[in-house]
């Protein structure tokens, strides 16, 4: 019997390791040229790296994205020092920085080739985030801390630079297949071609799962039962965190000009744990999004001048059908549940512009100015009840017998608009050998509340051949929602027009060594200071609600440690620890939600030719709670996850088969303040998940 | 009504994208050089003759994953717009015989053979075909290899290099050097054409292991001297050990404001001032013409430097050196390092 299993076990060695042993060969060859195969992704042409300020930053290109086996960004990102992904409020990711949160996460922002993903309506990304496929991803560079000097809005905490795979890529068809726990079912299909001078691609993605459907014990509605004595709430109950994907992209190259259009779209989205905290398992949100960019570039205008010209199109259509509370609720006011279906339609119109300079010795500098307008041009909401104020009391919801569309009566919010003008100046100066300052500084003019002007300050020593230290300062903002500026005939959260922008100054100092070839280090330390934080707080009479208002602070200090290790050829070490100390200076409480301490670590072995396995560990420390919250602190968590990955049992193709929190551990992220979903929002237990991908 | 709404937003994107997707093959069929690759192979498996009546082309090339796939793509894609027949490629994944593709060869009618890489070479080797045989994408081989065929390696020509260097660093008056005699002899001897060429000293130093080649590089750094002497680093395993030569080559480099410069792009990453690294279109185009060649004449054999190329260059190390590059004046293709 062993010796049957030992033939057995050769020949399988030998027909999966032959099939790679001669590609592997190949490579090796390659590799003593082009070195890594980022280094290869570069040179061919599928990965070009854009001029920006110094910063601290990671970069992922498609290489390493598919040799994590990763399917969503938030795969990618949770590899970010610094970087804590929570899924709070159903399949919408907070990225919170550096024990930056928020509920709606306005402080990071994200740009798809260069066009923000920001929803004018409360600064975020609106459902369209539930889920970021990176079938069509080229690179993502995240950038910790501020960027509003080169990127303007929301550019606090964070900012994440998606690029898509270029045209100009080899002529050609790539398929991938997913499939895994949750009935999570996707498929693509990339297809670039060309024509004379004209590079084309387009992509097509279509997915769906039924999402995490954890229990949640208690919520809202359990609590309104106790004290109406009814039994209305679904709890204990699984969340709905279904969706259904549709993700549709062209991508058209020509000598200087590039147009790129996507479409996006987010259907049957569930209700997650509910928007009220009140499981929901009917509500249903619906998201599409029709984007299109122009770009002519001319990197080598002349000897001296560089520039680039982009033109920007947005438009988002958001749509929900909720039930805020359920049948019953309320002691049986309202038999239907209490439902809201807002809906509205948003256009975002943009042309900017830079010129790069070089003429001027020992200098480098950008000049850049844009215009953009924002319109939320329509919205609409239907609802079967209405808030009616009794004093004393405050603001009780009353049924309206039956759902009507307050569109025009008492919407959430009406139609407007806003022009935005900016215009940055950044000059990279050599001041000695080996010490470069980087000087810029960005003027924003909203039409709605005025003028904002944010500096960025970097200075630049490479230290030793091997060494490179940054000092960087720098300035942030971000604008009032128009949530924040215009909502009405919503008491808990009302618009306030008397507003201005949130803001952020943080400084920074960094170092990386690479120590030898196969060992490098980064360390940064930092520290920052919020002002006038956007946040709805009660009104002097606590009865008639919230009102939007600049009221709160934050101050942080922190450091993050990252390295990699190749202790043998086969073999790739990663890991990070990163520490953050922020607190609210007016109730010297910590920053609520986010962990203190959080450690990741990768290995990935190559066991065989053309077989890698990657294991990885996630741990972070408990997690206080908001003001107002008397739970105690939510207990960290540690995840391991495992890839398994083949590229030579097709060849031209690879086979990820990976199991996300291998233990099967109990994590959970923070309900939202003050508590009434009490158990907080389990996390997915242990999953699986394969995907096959072919290029021809 | 409004979910009709929806329902007929989803029907008119679906249509759109599928007329997004059905014209996307439709480009790649259609493209009159490039094109196609994925055209080509389904020619290459298609029993029917060529249509044209000139000599029809087999590329011979190893099917190997991304991002490595791309460079022979682009190889193939260059050979195509220089071939005058057809070119059918030919993927060489681990089960393909060489029964296999003499068949196709045969099928195709080709009339010359292009063999990419370690794998295509072998493969073009054990064919015996007797058609003329043109090499490339290959980093070292053998005598016999480059006795028997025409054979363009990946390493970059020494002329070429050095031209770039007093561009680069004009005050250079001196290229020091060494090398492991198996890998390089046959590219010294070009570098000392080249460098005459350039008004360059060139000293190299042989080595015949790495230990000795780390002595060697010590020496140098002795007596190396600002301004005047560069550091070449060559391909070669043997005289330039990643681990151990590379570094302290950088870091000696570094301290002593002495460029190194050299043939892998590999090494300017790590903090080299420059490489040149081969530009795969036009080194296909170059195949492609020397394919035509060898079927009207009599192929010419041997090993022949990296002609077609493309320059990349470290920013940080040239600042250190008190270099100001004009990377437009220079045509520089990559900049490191990168962000």
């Amino acid at each position: 019997m062993r010796k049957h299993w030992k033939s057995w076990r050769l020949s399988w060695l030998i027909l999966i390791g032959s099939g790679a042993q001669a590609a592997g060969l190949e490579e090796e060859d390659l590799s003593q040229i082009y070195g890594d195969k980022t280094t290869v992704s570069v040179a061919t042409g599928s990965a070009q790296p854009v001029a920006r300020a110094p910063s601290v930053a990671s970069v992922f290109t498609a290489a390493d994205i598919e040799a994590m086996g990763a399917r969503d960004i938030d795969d990618v990102l949770a590899q970010v020092p610094g970087l804590q992904i929570l899924h709070t409020f159903g399949t919408i990711p907070v990225y919170a920085f550096r024990g930056i949160y928020s509920q709606y996460n306005q402080q990071v922002l994200v740009l798809i080739n260069g066009v923000p993903m920001t929803s004018a309506v409360v600064g975020d990304r609106g459902n369209l985030w539930s889920s970021v496929p990176v079938d069509n991803i080229a690179r993502i560079e995240v950038v910790r801390g501020p960027g509003s000097a080169l990127y303007g809005a929301e550019a606090m905490a964070g900012v994440i630079s998606i690029f898509t795979k270029d045209p100009d890529l080899q002529p050609g068809t790539t398929v991938r297949a997913d499939a895994g726990s949750f009935d999570t079912y996707s498929g693509s299909l990339r297809q670039t071609g060309r024509i004379g001078g004209l590079s084309a691609a387009g992509f097509l993605r279509i997915g769906r799962s039924t999402g995490n459907d954890a229990t949640i014990d208690a919520d809202a509605q359990t609590g309104l039962d106790a004290t109406f004595g009814t039994r209305a709430s679904h709890a204990p109950g699984p969340m709905t965190n279904t969706r259904r994907e549709l993700d549709a992209a062209i991508d058209l190259k020509y000598s200087q000009f590039q147009f790129r259009s996507a479409y996006k779209k987010r259907g049957d989205l569930g209700a997650g744990s509910g928007v009220t905290d009140a499981l929901d398992p009917t509500g249903r949100n619906e998201s599409e999004q029709l984007t299109a960019d122009l770009t002519w570039a001319a990197p080598k205008l002349t000897d001296t001048f560089g520039a680039t010209v982009q033109l920007q199109y947005a438009d988002r259509h958001e749509y929900s059908d909720l039930v805020l509370f359920p049948a019953g609720a309320f002691g049986g006011t309202f038999p239907q549940g209490m439902i809201g279906r807002p809906e509205k339609w948003e256009r975002r119109n943009a042309v900017t512009g830079s010129l790069l300079y070089t003429g001027l010795k020992d200098h480098r500098t950008r000049v850049g100015a844009g215009y953009v307008d924002q319109d939320i041009y329509r919205t609409r909401e239907e609802k079967n009840y209405t808030y009616v104020f009794v004093p004393g009391t405050g603001y009780v919801p009353v049924p309206l017998g039956s759902i009507q569309d307050v569109s025009d009566s008492a919407p959430f919010l009406r139609p407007h608009a806003r022009q935005i003008q900016y215009a940055y100046l950044q000059d990279e100066w050599q001041l000695i050998r080996d010490l470069t300052l980087t000087a810029g500084v960005r003027h924003d003019d909203y039409s709605d509340f005025g003028g904002t002007t944010n500096p960025r300050l970097a200075l630049v020593w490479d230290a030793a051949y091997n060494v490179t230290t940054k000092l960087l300062y720098g300035r942030a903002f971000r604008p009032p929602s128009f949530a924040e500026l215009y909502n009405i005939n919503n008491p808990v959260a009302l618009g306030n027009p008397d507003l201005k922008p949130e803001t952020i100054e943080t400084v920074e100092a960094a170092i990386s060594w690479q120590i030898d070839p196969r060992t490098h280090v980064g360390f940064n330390i930092f520290q920052y200071d919020m002002e006038d934080i956007l946040r709805f707080v009660p009104n002097s009479d606590p009865s008639t609600g919230n009102t939007a208002r600049n009221a709160g602070r934050l101050r942080g200090k922190g450091f993050e440690l990252e390295g990699t290790w190749d202790p043998a050829p086969q073999l790739h070490l990663a890991g990070n620890y990163s520490y953050q100390d922020a607190v609210d200076p007016d109730t010297d409480r910590p920053a609520a939600n986010v962990p203190q301490h959080r450690f990741y670590a990768r290995a990935d072995w190559q066991f065989l030719p053309g077989w890698w396995l990657s294991p990885q560990l996630t741990h972070i420390t408990e997690r206080p709670r908001d003001t107002g919250d008397a739970r105690a602190p939510l207990d960290g968590y540690t995840l391991a996850d495992l890839v398994l990955r083949n590229t030579s049992l097709i060849p031209g193709g690879a086979i990820n088969f990976v199991i996300r929190n291998l233990g099967d551990a109990d994590a959970r992220d923070p309900s939202p303040s003050p508590g009434r979903i009490p158990g907080d929002i389990p996390l997915p237990g242990r999953s699986y998940f394969v995907s096959v991908t072919y290029g021809f | 009504m409004r979910r009709a709404d929806l329902k007929r937003g989803w029907q008119a994107s679906l249509r759109w994208l599928l007329m997004v997707v059905l014209s996307q093959p439709a480009l790649a069929l259609a493209a009159p050089a490039g094109g196609a690759l994925l055209a080509q192979n389904d020619d290459a498996t298609r029993p029917s003759r060529p249509a044209s009546s000139e000599a029809g082309t087999t590329v011979l090339y190893p099917d190997i994953g991304e991002p490595y796939r791309s460079i022979f793509s682009q190889i193939v894609e260059g050979i195509q717009q220089r071939s005058r027949g057809r070119v059918f490629a030919q993927k060489l994944g681990a089960s393909t015989t060489s029964q296999e593709v003499l068949d196709e060869v045969r099928r195709n009618d080709s009339k010359v053979l292009i063999a990419l890489g370690r794998n295509g070479l072998r493969m073009a080797d054990s064919l015996n075909s007797g058609l003329p045989v043109v090499a490339g994408a290959v980093l070292h081989t053998s005598e016999n290899d480059a006795a028997t065929v025409q054979l363009h390696s990946l390493a970059p020509s020494p002329a070429l290099l050095f031209a770039r260097l007093k561009q680069i660093a004009p005050a250079t008056r001196r290229v020091l050097t060494v090398f492991n005699a198996a890998q390089n002899g046959w590219m010294m001897k070009l570098a000392a054409d080249a460098a005459r060429q350039q008004g360059l000293e060139l000293v190299r130093y042989e080595a015949a292991d790495a230990k000795a080649a780390a002595r060697t590089f010590q020496e140098i750094f002795a007596d190396a001297e600002r301004g005047r002497d560069a550091v070449w680093l060559v391909q070669d395993s043997i005289a330039v050990d990643d681990t151990v030569v590379l570094p302290y080559v950088l870091e000696e480099g570094w301290n002593r404001s002495i460029p190194v410069f050299s043939s892998s792009l590999a090494h300017v990453r790590r903090g080299a001032l420059f490489a040149l690294y081969p530009d795969n279109l036009e080194l296909g185009r170059r195949l492609g013409s020397a394919a035509q060649q060898a079927v009207t004449a009599a192929n010419a054999r041997g090993l022949l430097p990296l002609q077609d190329t493309l320059l990349a260059v470290n920013v940080r190390s040239a600042n250190h050196l008190g270099l100001r590059l004009n990377t437009s004046e220079l045509g520089v293709s990559l900049v490191f390092p990168t962000p």
